[in-house]
């Protein structure tokens, strides 16, 4: 008997050193088997543009699900065209849907 | 056999620490809560640090006047929290940490909040499905 695939709601919303190492425990998560939603909003959009962070572009490789939030990219004017190929962008109600989900763990940074 | 208290239990708490007006933390906490709301769901809010100077009746309704157009009008932070509140019809609870509150010379609140002392935190907690803390400890 197998067990059960741990889901997780991660929520950056900075970016800098710790915001990196936050993903880090993100791409670890996946990498584990997990299934880990990494939710990008306030100035964390930034590490979705393309080729902007290694991290995340680790993340997305090893099976993590990338999201952004679409209110702040029009906030900061940020086109969807310079994402990363792997984001999705999700409005708050996917994300609440996701948050209060019955077994999801969730940690906002 | 004693009696007991029943105690409603909510869908999600959001501790709210991260100071406002410095980055986006306070409108995403109230984008998130606005849309556990929209899913028919029960929110709580506690407010720390310079969050319980949100609902200060000092503020009143209005922000003040933006002077490139007078005729746009803002509402203030306790206004936005108060209709946020008058629409949930009881769903949404703001809570205003007392030792924070006084901490910092936060004086009298609207009405339609509770305040609560930093002692009641876990019992808060606990009776909530789910809690996030935004902003840290």
């Amino acid at each position: 008997m197998t067990a059960p695939t741990m889901s997780y709601l991660l929520v950056e919303s900075q970016v800098g050193h710790a915001s990196e190492r936050f993903v880090g425990d993100a791409l670890a998560l996946a990498a584990a088997g997990g299934r880990v939603r990494l939710f990008l909003v306030a100035d964390a959009v930034a590490a979705a543009v393309r080729g902007a962070s290694e991290p995340v572009a680790a993340f997305t490789a090893a099976g993590g699900e990338l999201w952004v939030d679409g209110f702040t990219l029009a906030q900061r004017a940020i086109p969807r065209r310079v994402l990363a190929d792997a984001a999705s962008v999700v409005d708050m109600d996917r994300v609440a849907a996701e948050l209060t989900a019955a077994g999801t763990r969730v940690v906002w940074h | 056999m004693a009696a007991t208290v029943a105690r409603r239990h909510w869908d999600l708490l959001i501790v709210l620490t991260a100071p406002p007006h410095v980055n986006d933390a306070l409108t995403t906490a109230l984008r998130l809560a606005q849309a556990v709301l929209d899913q028919g769901r029960t929110v709580r809010i506690w407010a720390c640090g310079y969050n319980t100077m949100l609902t200060q009746e000092s503020l009143g309704d209005r922000k003040p006047a933006h002077l490139l157009d007078p005729r746009v009008v803002a509402p203030s932070a306790a206004a936005v929290i108060r209709g946020m509140i008058d629409a949930s019809e009881k769903r949404l609870a703001w809570i205003v940490c007392t030792a924070c509150s006084a901490e910092r010379g936060a004086g009298r609140h609207i009405p339609e909040v509770r305040l609560r002392s930093d002692a009641r935190l876990a019992a808060t907690v606990a009776a909530a499905d789910r809690t996030v803390y935004i902003g840290g400890a």
